[in-house]
């Protein structure tokens, strides 16, 4: 028979092997801990080398969020960016060095960024005129601000935007959604005399388009076929020659003789308008910006209208030659087209008949038909010294004119990917063990069971 | 667009006295030169902006001339834009009502007319009158005046002449069928075609 203690002893005896059990039990639980710590540090670091590439981000005003030194040092091959604004030429230049250095940078962004791009022209002859083009890939608005502040806003469709500004302070910045373009307008570098020959029939377009260039400042030659054997001429030359001119406006009916020399004129740099009909010429197959189609008709009386050249004759531009931008359009229409060739530019005016704008047109248009021609006029004169711009960013010595175009030509575009944030967020397995943690995780587990031992009793 | 030659219609007078005029430059046009000309003439109100298309215009009569406002403004707004106005004094004579009235109107409307000197553009723009405007049968004899008009006059607005006149007569002068141009030995209707080709070119 058991005494009253014996029931205690019994119970005591239980505790202590239930502790050492548990004690054990955690004991092999740190053994095994630390054993696949140095199992997981053994794998990331000799059979898992692959290092995670870098991230950062372009922030929407075009900032890259992360420091170019802290790139530099990440020990990844490969650069992940992911776009929230188009870069601005900082960002660029940057991300240009990175890849310099020898990593591979990716590109992504959530959304197509706005594509804008602006130009800026001085016009010639005209009291500080200047021409702006604005391009851009969607119907956003562009806020369009100078050194003096806000000039105007605007909606652009897929055609861009063709206007004329007052003199333009320092830099025009045309701003969309995350995209700022900025130029400065192009001079200095202008003839102080840009002479231009005339050469067609004897017409009223001849007559009228004379009258509005000399009105506007341009010294004109002029050779007028009256009949096969006369030539009214004002001017020394009817032959075009770049001693002599800066431009040759081609009207229908100019002698062969002289239209077989423009390909050379325009090559060596000289400008060439060529006018309604007068792209029908075989010898300007290789100049003209493209094929003329049939004529069509103008609206009787619109040449009053608000939209006067829709009341005058128009020979469409039907096929753009390679490298021909569409200047204007009419009815779905090419009316005005332009190219460069060789040295020179090309201008074709699909316009028959203009005289009948500024003669009844309504109020302003002798003015307007002017302004009209001259500044046609002044996008062709030859530049004769290298181009310099009027301002330049002081802090990158260059201009922004077409960001997303330069970050195509400098980086690549983007691929776009709308789950990018998501995407980015998930990190692989692999780039999250730490070496270093996975060697004190594997330690402590062994000291603390090595510990366990000890105070068990065991050696 | 082809050349058209236009009579101008006015209110007053007898804007049409001289019905075979304009067959007949028409004819010389497209006789001497390669201008693309339209076989038929355009008689056009001085009062209409159709006359705007139409950048040089005849007008002639014997009687009395009144414009009417809308007349003189357009006829302001069409030498301002670079029309050409040809009147010729049906009479010929320098103290007919016509030249009276209608040298007060274009006065009132577009400044006084001035002497065009012998040696002007307009007598070398096609063919060469070397003594100025040609003469006309009906000033040497045609009345019995003997009467010769050395010089035409005109108006210049912005540097450009605007107005010719005439007190020739050339419209008894030309005012005949074309085909019957082969009797003559010299054309007298080569001054019309200087007129256009003037108009096309200056």
């Amino acid at each position: 028979m058991l005494s009253r203690a014996e029931p205690r002893a019994a119970t005591s005896s239980a505790t202590v092997a239930s502790s050492e059990q548990a004690l054990r039990v955690i004991g092999t639980l740190l053994h095994g801990l630390a054993f696949v710590a140095m199992i997981l540090l053994f794998w990331r670091l000799r059979v898992s080398p692959v290092i995670p590439s870098a991230r950062a981000s372009v922030n929407v005003d075009g900032a890259l969020n992360t420091s170019v030194d802290v790139l530099l040092r990440a020990r990844s091959d490969s650069l992940d960016i992911e776009l929230l604004g188009v870069p601005d030429a900082r960002s660029r230049a940057l991300l240009r060095a990175v890849r310099g250095s020898g990593h591979h940078v990716r590109i992504a962004a959530p959304v197509a960024l706005p594509v804008t791009a602006v130009a800026l022209e001085e016009e010639w002859r005209t009291s500080g005129g200047t021409r702006v083009q604005l391009i851009g890939g969607d119907s956003a608005s562009r806020v369009i601000r100078d050194g003096a502040g806000l000039i105007d806003s605007v909606r652009i469709d897929r055609t861009g935007l063709r206007s004329r500004l007052g003199p333009v302070m320092d830099v025009l910045h045309a701003d969309a959604a995350g995209v700022r373009a900025s130029a400065a307008a192009i001079g200095a570098a202008l003839p102080a005399e840009a002479r231009v020959l005339v050469l067609g029939d004897a017409t009223w377009e001849s007559r009228f388009l004379v009258a509005a260039l000399e009105e506007a400042g341009w010294p004109v030659d002029v050779g007028v076929t009256l009949s096969p054997r006369v030539i009214v001429t004002q001017g020394a030359s009817l032959v075009p020659s770049r001693a002599r001119h800066a431009i040759v406006v081609l009207l229908p009916g100019a002698s062969p003789s002289a239209v077989r020399t423009l390909p050379a004129f325009v090559r060596s740099g000289g400008g060439l308008v060529i006018v309604g009909e007068a792209a029908r010429s075989a010898a300007l197959g290789t100049l003209r910006a493209g094929a003329p189609a049939a004529t069509v008709s103008g609206e009787i009386g619109a040449e009053a209208s608000a939209q006067p050249r829709h009341g005058l004759d128009l020979v469409p531009i039907a096929a753009l030659a390679s490298g021909s931008v569409s200047l204007e359009s009419r009815d779905g229409q090419v009316a005005v087209a332009a190219r460069r060739v060789g040295a020179g530019r090309v201008i074709q005016v699909g316009y028959d008949n203009s005289w009948l704008w500024r003669m009844a047109g309504n109020d302003d248009a002798p003015v307007a038909h002017r302004r009209w021609w001259s500044a046609l006029l002044s996008g062709i004169v030859p530049r004769t010294a290298p181009v310099s711009r009027n301002a330049t960013d002081a802090e990158h010595d260059t201009l922004d004119a077409a960001p997303v175009a330069a970050m195509a030509r400098d980086l690549g575009l983007p691929v776009i990917r709308p789950t990018l944030i998501a995407t980015t967020a998930t990190r692989s397995f692999a780039a999250s063990l730490d070496p270093v943690w996975l060697l004190v995780l594997a330690v402590i587990s062994l000291v603390a069971s090595w510990t366990l031992r000890r105070w068990r009793g065991l050696p | 667009m082809k050349f058209t030659f236009a009579t101008v219609q006015y209110e007053s007078g007898d804007w049409d006295s001289a019905p075979l005029l304009a067959a007949n430059v028409i004819d010389a046009v497209a006789r001497y030169t390669s201008v693309d000309v339209a076989p038929s003439g355009a008689i056009v109100p001085l009062s209409s902006e159709a006359l705007l298309r139409y950048p040089l215009a005849f007008m002639t009569g014997h009687l009395p001339v009144r414009f009417t406002a809308a007349e003189r403004a357009m006829l302001r707004k069409y030498c301002d834009r670079g029309g050409l106005l040809f009147v010729d004094d049906h009479n010929h004579d320098i103290d007919g009502v016509f030249h009276k009235t209608c040298t007060e109107e274009l006065t009132q409307a577009l400044g006084p007319l001035k002497p065009i000197a012998n040696t002007h553009a307009l007598y070398r723009a096609f063919f060469t009158f070397v003594d100025g405007p040609p003469t006309t049968s009906h000033e040497l004899n045609g009345w019995g005046d003997n009467l010769v008009h050395d010089h035409l006059q005109g108006i210049e607005r912005n540097g450009r002449l605007a107005v010719i006149y005439s007190s020739k007569d050339y419209s008894s002068e030309w005012s005949f069928h074309p085909e019957n141009k082969r009797f003559l030995s010299v054309d007298n209707t080569r001054f019309g075609v200087n007129l256009v080709v003037y108009a096309l070119t200056r």
